[in-house]
């Protein structure tokens, strides 16, 4: 059977590609980590080295405690803001939105200089504060900066998806309850928070990974005793072979698949929406006079507090000296001129790298989301299982994995090793970003009933004239989307990207803002770099959206509902 | 040659099918003739097989054992595109991202038909459901109605050698149900198409085939005509499910040459015919008993009651009346004004002609 043999074929080009470029240089660094690096025995002597060692004991419990207070200080922000919009008829509820997208159209690394200019020891907020009342805040100072940065970018993970649970709770499950003589604090203990405890848990897991795995945001805060931090430094002044950096990579890949596993099982098997018969979404009530006061005092301060980010890099960008002031000295656009004059191949090799990655990003997607949804290749599952995967494996190990596997390669015509030609840096964000664009991919073709390709077939259509002619367009929505989002977020990608650039002109945008962010003079260019990609985000952030939901209303519309 | 030119209809033979899903078995050998230019139903209730019938004629669903025929050639192990056999899904399955026009226009693109005369024959089916003017419309704009006329425009206008219909009209209105049927029904006339329908209600079975097969966990349990299906049940399923009856467990053995039917709580009722002893279920339509009848019904079984229970449904009137200890016989009544109406308690007199007992084994 010929249709049984294309999609074997197809099948097992994906897996090659995913085991060559995801799972042997992972494996590379789990096996090296467990290697003695004299003898090449297998050996634990490595992690005993670890745990000895002061500093990385330090780094290691530095990582958790960022990452814990991280989750504790998000949830303090999204919980207060999840209630409002479920329980309340509240108008705020427009700004609540809001503040949910905002933080995530900017990386936390781009941001984190700005913040130390307006938090900082030396910042505005201190600055005022000191002249107000003889006080200063440690908001920045080593962790706390990190935390800080952290858990304002990441918590709307949290709020989404704890609203989302809260809203898809049926409303006759707190009727029940309140039938049955329940009310009150008691309902909502009993009741509502068990059900909404999956998406708040989800959540909280993407969140505790994110601040867990990230080597950006404490490099430019200069906190270099934490895990990712540490296995870069350590590769990037040591060297490929110091053990201790495959050591760290284990380490953090471990925690990532734990918060990734516990994201999975919180929300397996507890999709709590209704059945479709009762409505959906908490009993609403209005706002008292005070506790609205209460609540848009609340929701504005806590706005401020998650655009501070943006507007500290705005004022960066354009300001001329600022320095033990609350704002800078004067405003000018020349940090602009500077980087559209001097830097343009950053913008240029980001559009051509994220460009080519989030190409390859959809078209894998959709064959990988068609192999495991509509046909019956053995193993098929374990295609979306490494695809996955690559979501708990941070950049560094991925970086770290490249370098050891890639080095000894050299690429023909080019006579450059593989590990450090331009191309693989495109391929180590197209294996980063594959996650996002599988999501939506699955998504769209879920949505794709399945009798619209039977009623093609019926008509006479091949199965690959079914899938150009129905299937890939009926998708185009998730598509899109799924290009969108593999783009945008592969435009801001940095840390495996710092393992992998050998020459600055073949570096991209996050690159170049780390590398300006460096030193003082750097940090107006830097910052006008950065909104460049806060606006390349924005702008992908807003046609994802907009397609996903042109798509939604596409599909709902059909099959005769 | 236009598309109501009629064609030479063709005949499906099914022969001895099994459908298995993993380990469920779905379709326990079906045997199945289908003759040119009918109109045939697929009766069931969920899950008993018939949509897996169906979707197994048109090479859908997992590889079915067995022969599936037309006229003459199997297409058993066809892909479903070299079938030629037109189905018409139960959510209609339009393409939302093209026209209506794009969507009829589909299966005769794939069978390469030369452009002008895709154009026209879109058009001619399009008119044949009516719905000429909305050629430029996406499905979303369509109403239920509406789309369900452009899929079944979108399947005949290929000309298939079967027209299968899966549930299609459960998806619209009552009203709306009522005209769709008699139009399909017009429609396969004038196409001469033979034609499969499946669907879970008797009524619409009754209604709109020619002959029916009734299915039951994956086997044919009876077919024939609608009248034949529900005079002569073979069996108490069939019974049931085409339309209210008395059924009533018993025994039958033979007395003095004739057959008599014993059941619970000491009822005894003779038979018209003779049939060989054993147990079984007698049953009989509500209608055929009348109640308190003035003159005497020839060659009939007399039995006393009790008004137990009644239902009013306008044209009739609907009694439980409990006849012995165990036994509450279901009789309807027509109705018009001035007749009497018994009462719940009321002693009455049923009778029950011998012709319109039936003796099934189960």
């Amino acid at each position: 059977m010929p249709r049984v043999r294309t999609s074997y074929l197809v099948a097992s080009s994906l897996a090659l590609f995913l085991i060559v470029f995801l799972v042997v240089p992972v494996g590379k660094v789990i096996y090296v980590a467990f290697q003695d690096s004299s003898t090449g025995a297998l050996t634990l002597v490595n992690f005993v080295d670890f745990f000895k060692t002061s500093l990385f004991r330090e780094s290691f419990f530095n990582s958790l405690y960022v990452a814990g207070m991280s989750v504790l200080i998000a949830s303090l922000i999204a919980m207060p803001l999840a209630y409002f919009t479920t329980r309340f008829n509240f108008g705020g509820s427009i700004l609540i939105q809001t503040l949910g997208i905002v933080p995530l159209i900017m990386p936390p690394f781009v941001g984190a200089v700005a913040m130390q200019l307006l938090f900082g020891t030396n910042g505005s907020i201190n600055l005022l504060l000191n002249d107000w009342f003889g006080i200063t805040i440690p908001f920045m100072k080593g962790l706390n900066g990190v935390i800080l940065v952290e858990s304002i970018h990441y918590f709307p993970f949290i709020l989404i998806n704890l609203s989302a649970a809260l809203n898809n709770i049926d409303r006759s499950m707190e009727e029940a309850a309140q039938n049955l003589g329940s009310s009150g604090m008691r309902l909502f203990r009993r009741i509502v928070f068990p059900l909404a405890m999956p998406g708040y848990l989800a959540g909280a897991s993407l969140v505790f990974l994110k601040a867990f795995d990230d080597l950006g945001t404490p490099l430019l805060l200069n906190v270099n005793n934490m895990l990712a931090p540490q296995a870069y430094l350590r590769i990037s002044s040591i060297g490929i072979s110091d053990p201790m950096g495959y050591v760290i990579s284990v380490i953090l890949v471990v925690f990532s698949l734990f918060a990734l596993w516990g994201s999975m099982l919180a929300s397996k098997g507890k999709d709590y929406s209704g059945g479709g018969k009762g409505t959906a979404g908490l009993l609403k009530r209005d706002m008292r006079g005070w506790e609205k006061t209460g609540a848009y005092v609340l929701i504005i301060f806590l706005l401020l507090l998650v655009l501070s980010p943006h507007i500290a890099l705005i004022l960066l960008s354009f300001g001329t000296i600022w320095s033990f002031a609350v704002l800078p000295d004067g405003f000018t656009i020349a940090h602009y001129a500077e980087v559209f004059s001097t830097t343009r191949e950053y913008i240029t090799n980001t559009l051509l790298y994220a460009g080519i990655a989030a190409t390859f990003d959809v078209a894998f997607s959709v064959a990988i989301a068609y192999v495991v949804l509509r046909t019956k290749v053995i193993g098929r599952q374990w295609l979306d299982y490494m695809a996955t995967g690559a979501l708990a494996i941070p950049g560094v190990v991925l970086g770290i994995g490249y370098l050891r596997t890639f080095n000894d390669i050299n690429v023909p015509f080019v006579d450059k090793p593989l590990a450090s030609w331009w191309v693989i840096i495109v391929v180590a964000l197209a294996i980063r970003r594959l996650p996002y664009a599988l999501r939506a991919c699955t998504a769209a073709l879920h949505q794709v009933s399945i009798t619209l390709e039977e009623a093609a077939e019926n008509l006479g259509a091949h199965k690959t004239t079914t899938v150009r002619k129905i299937v890939v367009p009926l998708m185009a929505g998730g598509i899109v989307a799924g290009f969108v989002t593999s783009f945008a977020t592969a435009a801001v990608e940095l840390s495996a990207t710092l393992m992998l650039v050998t020459s600055e002109s073949d570096a991209p945008l996050a690159y170049g803002i780390y590398v300006f962010m460096q030193s003082a003079a750097g940090r107006g260019p830097g910052a006008a770099l950065g909104m460049i990609a806060v606006v390349v985000v924005a702008l992908g952030s807003y046609l994802a959206h907009h397609f996903i939901e042109r798509n939604k209303r596409l599909q709902a519309n059909s099959t005769g509902q | 040659m236009s598309l109501a030119t009629q064609v030479q209809p063709v005949q499906l033979k099914i022969e001895d099918v099994h459908v298995s899903f993993g380990e469920t078995k779905v379709l326990q050998g079906i045997n199945l003739d289908i003759e040119p230019g009918e109109f045939f139903a697929f009766l069931g209730p969920s899950g008993s097989g018939k949509s897996t019938l169906l979707r197994a004629i048109a090479g859908f669903g997992p590889m079915p054992q067995g022969r599936i025929l037309i006229n003459g050639e199997d297409i058993a192990a066809l892909p479903p595109w070299k079938r030629d056999v037109g189905m018409v899904f139960q959510n209609y399955a339009l393409w939302p991202h093209l026209t209506v026009q794009k969507n009829v226009a589909f299966g005769l693109e794939e069978r390469k038909v030369p452009k002008g005369e895709i154009n026209d024959r879109v058009e001619e089916a399009l008119d044949m459901v009516g719905l000429a003017d909305l050629a430029g419309r996406h499905p979303s704009q369509l109403s239920g109605g509406q789309q369900q006329r452009i899929a079944l425009a979108r399947t005949i206008v290929t000309r298939p050698r079967l027209l299968l219909l899966d549930e299609p009209l459960s998806n619209l209105d009552a009203n709306l149900r009522v005209q769709m049927r008699t139009d399909i029904r017009k429609l396969q006339r004038k196409l001469g198409l033979t034609t499969i329908f499946v669907t879970h209600d008797q009524e619409e079975a009754n209604t709109i085939s020619d002959r029916m097969a009734v299915l039951d966990m994956g086997i044919i349990q009876q077919v024939g005509s609608p009248v034949e299906l529900y005079d002569f049940p073979v069996n108490t399923f069939v019974a049931h499910f085409l339309g209210t009856t008395n059924m009533i467990e018993c025994e039958a053995s033979d007395r003095d040459g004739t057959t008599v039917l014993q059941a619970g709580g000491g009822l005894e009722l003779p038979l018209a015919v003779k049939v060989d002893g054993g147990q079984g279920a007698v049953v009989f339509r509500p209608q055929s008993v009348s109640i308190n009848a003035e003159a005497e019904v020839k060659e009939s079984v007399q039995l006393d009651g009790v008004v137990d229970s009644l239902e009013f449904l306008g044209s009739t009137v609907r009694y439980g009346v409990r006849v012995g200890e165990e036994t509450i016989i279901l009789v309807e009544q027509d109705h018009q004004r001035g007749k009497k109406v018994f009462e719940e308690t009321e002693q009455v007199k049923l009778a029950i002609p011998q012709r319109q007992l039936l003796f099934v084994r189960q």
